[in-house]
């Protein structure tokens, strides 16, 4: 039985009177790749930043790897994002006027130590071996997308969580973002997909749908 | 062990590679926080060098009072008269470039066409020197060689109704000398001077018969940067004989107006040090509000605060430095404008300028850097990262 | 809708634009304190400059020429023609009243000194702070102490009677030759026809820098009665506040003639020393009145170079302000190019976007030059009482200026970016490709 890597327990999250997020019970086992759907509106972006300690939950647990996230200060938090967590957005956020090589080895300056050779086999590892040195306004949308799933996976991080990867792609770029996706599930690794595109999902292990805030689904 | 001290290495070598690349990709922003930053720092460093200078210039200025300091002899000797190289010494005394003027003074009673008045033999060219203010109708005597001409105070000229050109005749009967001058220009001054009649001294020296002697001697020196006090000491001691002393109605009140247009300098000078970090702050302002997301990606990549707030620091130093290096030059060259338009010469180059620019600029820069990494830090990842 | 859009627009990055708004606020008020002071401070120096005595000089109208060496007159006064103290209060009722710092007449006298029979001594009456009534002021006071406000006394100053002890002061020199003290008594002889000898009391050592240290110092009524000239004296010494020398001065003091009318009265009417000079001499009958120019041209020197300094630094403030405001609105601007190209998406053209621009930057502009003339009053005074001890006039004409200023700053900066605005493509802007 492979461990649990991710576990939350009445995870909620309250502003005011709003609850986006109400008691979410949730484990993934490592190598586990989870996808979460639901309309907007679910909850799912609230969900997105509880998973990847970009915020803290009002009420419940969250344990990632082994630690109590719950109640982290944010520097702490940030800790966290650094060693466990490799994010990967919509609208692939690089620094501009950083090269790719430059992007990739952003994610090891905060972490720890800069090596160039593995950013660089890193960015071979998603088919850019070729293209390190150019900025992202010089590299098309889906090359910017695996640039940051290049930098996602440098720390060797414990859970790989991705927001609606291939959302601003064009269909043969989706493709090449998916495969990816497909040979990272393959190597073993967690993955979380949060979308609201069942052909992405349906490669995943299981899919958490989320409805007003609460898990209506889960295989 | 090699490995680690490889990685410090590359640890530094980033953060220089993030910090120049950033620099660079945002040409026009740095350009305008380098250029406010300058400007603040070239007009703090034309103020603080006429600041320093200033005292220098006015009291160069001041000497439009005339004469300061006085040389004559002992008055508790009781003696009316001192040898003319007693007096030439003493005046050698004064290093050239801080004497304004000097002029011996020899006094003796003449008689005129019609009547009495006190004749001055004196050192023409150090005279006017000395006195600027004498309001001349006519031409002062240019050359100490000159035995035909004489200057005519105003009142006297009127009372003997004489006139530029005329010509006067000057007798005294103890030594029985008698020609007749040519009054080559008549002088206002509204005190003793104006009831006086003016000659060389070796005129006056034959006039008078005085072998020599004079009565006393006043000179204009600049106080600034002078010890006038410590002059007079060391005159005293070469010469016992006589008295040096220096005018103290004069230097009273030097020191309270040079006081006075320091302090307007220096207020003008933080006003508009005030006013530059504004400009920088609202600038850095606009950066930090346009990599908003840039800031919120890399804490979301695991950024630490510290991290965000010493890479904004490193950015706005390095601007403010080579602002203010830019700032001193051009400031200098401006206060080289003010001081040719104010007083028609150069601002000495002081040292001091240099800590009291870049001090003000530095910390300036920094404290308009305080609010815009405030705002950096207080950036939410989850909320920008999720904007359009 | 101009002007609405107007509105929505401004109170967009309100944040900002407070900023920008504090800083031309800022500016402009440094601005309009530097101009208020640069007027005033000609004014303020030649008060300071007050402490280097009087600038006039009168006398009365005279046929015998003082024989005068060191300060000591060899004239017998019995000749002399003498000025009225009563008709000294004059001087203050002349058209430039309000620039007479005061004044202080003098009345000398060659004496000799029980025990120092060969030598003759200088004995000066004067008032020393006396109580003179003029239309409008019944405390007025006036004497050496204003005129003269670099004599020294170790001591204590005498009263203007003399007082029972018969008080004087001895100049610091002639105190020295004697070894006078304070508190001593001195017998003093009257030469002239009918001698007489009268005793004193030291009451103070004086310093003065000049010839009086040379001298003994009386209260005006002393040296009259002593001398049998009751309500007489011989010259005034006047601490007059002047603007310096120029040409239409030096014009009228070459020949009074030589100026028509107009000219004449603007001379009259401007507070050159020559002209006050004038004034007093008209004031008061029968007396000669003039510029002792070691003062009055001295001063103007000074003074002439102090408003110069001040002109040129504050040219320098407003284009380091301007400068700086310029680039601030370059960077309000450039920030907001995604609203341009929307704007221009929505088809808006070059002009309409430009005008609204310019117009936020001209009302930035008004609003921080106007709050700029009142902190900007606010900062004369503070400037002015720190540093001069007295408050700064407030000259209007400052404030059109300022503002125009201000406004002409800010639209500069705006015209700036200008060309950026029209080379904008919407479609850049909006997806973030730049």
């Amino acid at each position: 039985m492979a461990k649990i890597v991710l576990e939350t327990k009445g995870l909620t999250k309250r502003y005011g009177s709003v609850t986006p997020l109400d008691s979410i019970d949730m484990q993934v086992h490592e190598g586990e790749w989870v996808s979460i759907m639901g309309p907007s509106g679910s909850g799912k972006t609230t969900m997105l930043n509880l998973l990847s300690c970009l915020d803290a939950p009002s009420e419940g647990e969250y344990i990632l790897d082994g630690v109590a996230t719950a109640t982290l200060t944010e520097k702490q938090r940030v800790a966290v994002r650094r060693e466990k967590i490799g994010l990967i957005f919509q609208q692939f956020h690089l620094v501009p006027y950083l090269s790719a090589l430059e992007n990739v080895m952003l994610a090891q300056y905060y972490h720890s130590m800069i090596d160039s050779k593995d950013a660089e086999q890193a960015l071979a590892h998603v088919g850019l071996g070729h293209r390190i040195g150019h900025l992202p306004s010089q590299l098309s949308g889906g090359e910017q997308q695996r640039v940051c799933i290049a930098r996602a996976l440098i720390n060797q991080p414990a859970i790989i969580l991705a927001d609606e990867p291939t959302g601003n792609l064009d269909e043969a770029n989706e493709e090449v973002v998916l495969d990816l996706f497909k040979g990272l599930h393959r190597e073993g690794r967690t993955i979380i997909l949060v979308t609201h595109n069942p052909e992405l999902a349906q490669y995943s292990d299981r899919v958490v749908r989320l409805h007003h805030g609460k898990v209506v689904h889960d295989a | 062990m090699a490995e680690d001290r490889r990685a410090d290495t590359t640890q530094t070598a980033m953060f220089l590679r993030i910090l120049f690349k950033s620099l660079k990709v945002r040409k026009n922003r740095v350009f305008i926080t380098f250029f406010s930053i300058m400007i603040g720092a070239s007009i703090i460093t034309a103020l603080a060098s006429v600041y320093f200078d200033i005292s220098a210039k006015m009291s160069r200025e001041l000497r439009a009072y005339g004469a300061n300091f006085f040389v004559g002899p002992s008055a508790s000797r009781g003696e009316r008269s001192v040898e003319s190289d007693a007096i030439a010494r003493a005046i050698a005394m004064v290093p050239t470039d801080k004497l304004a003027g000097a002029s011996p003074y020899s006094y003796g009673v003449v008689r005129l066409d019609l009547g009495n008045a006190v004749l001055a033999g004196v050192d023409f060219r150090g005279l006017k020197k000395l006195s600027p203010y004498w309001q001349v109708e006519g031409k002062w005597i240019t050359v100490d060689f000159d035995e035909d001409s004489c200057m005519i105070g105003k009142t006297l000229a009127k009372k003997m109704e004489l006139k530029v050109g005329d010509p006067v005749n000057v007798m005294r009967s103890e030594t029985g000398f008698q020609k007749a001058l040519t009054v080559k220009g008549i002088a206002e001054t509204g005190q003793a001077e104006d009831e006086q009649i003016f000659v060389n001294l070796a005129l006056a020296d034959r006039i008078l018969g005085n072998n020599g002697r004079v009565n006393h001697a006043m000179l204009s020196i600049v106080t600034e940067g002078t010890d006038i006090d410590g002059l007079a000491a060391r005159m005293q001691q070469e010469m016992p004989g006589m008295d040096a002393k220096p005018i103290r109605k004069l230097s009273y009140s030097e020191g309270k107006i040079l006081d006075k247009i320091k302090g307007l300098m220096a207020i003008i000078a933080v006003i508009i040090l005030t006013v530059t970090t504004l400009c920088v702050m609202t600038t850095l302002i606009t950066v930090v509000s346009e990599r908003t997301r840039e800031i919120g990606l890399m804490k979301a990549i695991g950024a630490d605060d510290r991290e965000i707030v010493a890479q904004f620091l490193a950015e706005t130093l390095i601007i403010g430095l080579a602002g203010v290096a830019a700032g001193l030059v051009a400031g200098f060259a401006l206060a080289q404008v003010l001081g040719h338009a104010v007083f028609g010469s150069a601002i000495a180059f002081r040292m001091i300028v240099l800590p009291m620019t870049l001090v003000p600029s530095i910390l300036a820069s920094l404290l308009a850097a305080a609010l815009p990494v405030r705002m950096a830090v207080g950036i939410v990842p989850a909320k920008v990262l999720k904007e359009d | 809708m101009f002007f609405r859009m107007l509105r929505q627009s401004f109170f967009r990055g309100r944040r900002r634009k407070a900023l920008a708004t504090a800083t031309i606020v800022l500016s402009a008020s440094l601005i309009t304190a530097l101009m208020n002071i640069s007027i005033d401070v000609g004014d303020k120096m030649s008060r300071e400059m007050k402490s280097y005595g009087a600038n006039i000089n009168v006398v009365p109208k005279s046929e015998a020429i003082p024989l005068e060496i060191g300060g000591v007159d060899y004239n017998p006064l019995k000749d002399r023609v003498f000025i009225n103290e009563a008709d000294l209060p004059k001087i203050k009722e002349i058209f430039w009243h309000i620039n007479i710092v005061g004044f202080a007449p003098f009345l000398k006298s060659a004496v000799e000194m029980a025990g120092q029979e060969k030598r003759r001594v200088n004995l000066i009456g004067t008032w020393f702070d006396k109580q003179v009534p003029i239309t409008g002021d019944n405390e007025y006071r006036t004497g050496i102490k204003v005129v003269s406000p670099y004599w020294q006394v170790q001591g204590e100053w005498p009263g203007e009677q003399g007082g029972p002890e018969n008080e004087i002061l001895a100049g610091a020199l002639l105190a020295r030759d004697l070894k006078l003290k304070t508190g001593d008594r001195i017998t003093v002889r009257t030469g002239d026809k009918t001698p007489m000898e009268e005793s004193f009391t030291v009451k103070g050592i004086l310093t003065t820098g000049g010839t009086e240290e040379n001298a003994l110092v009386a209260p005006m009524a002393t040296v009259q009665r002593l001398t049998g000239l009751a309500g007489k004296v011989q010259s005034v010494s006047v601490s007059a506040l002047t603007v310096p020398e120029d040409k239409l001065s030096r014009k009228a003091r070459h020949s009074s003639d030589s100026l028509d009318s107009a000219e004449y009265d603007r001379w009259y009417c401007t507070a050159y020393v020559s002209s006050v000079s004038l004034q007093i001499e008209e004031a008061i009958p029968n007396v000669t009145s003039r510029p002792i120019w070691q003062v009055a041209a001295g001063e103007g020197a000074v003074v002439n170079k102090i408003q110069l300094l001040m002109i040129v630094v504050t040219i320098a403030a407003f284009i380091a302000s301007g400068l700086g405001i310029s680039s601030l609105m370059v960077t309000t601007i450039m920030e907001r190019s995604r609203e341009i190209g929307l704007m221009k998406a929505l088809g808006a053209a070059d002009w309409e976007v430009f005008l609204l621009f310019l117009s936020e930057s001209a009302v930035v502009g008004v609003v921080g030059g106007l709050l700029g003339c009142v902190a900007g009053a606010g900062l004369s005074q503070v400037i002015g009482l720190s540093i001069f001890g007295s408050t700064v006039s407030f000259s209007p004409v400052v404030i059109p200026v300022n503002i125009a200023v201000s406004v002409l700053i800010a639209l500069s900066g705006s015209l700036m970016p200008s060309r950026l605005i029209t080379k904008l493509y919407p479609a850049e802007v909006l997806h973030g490709r730049r």
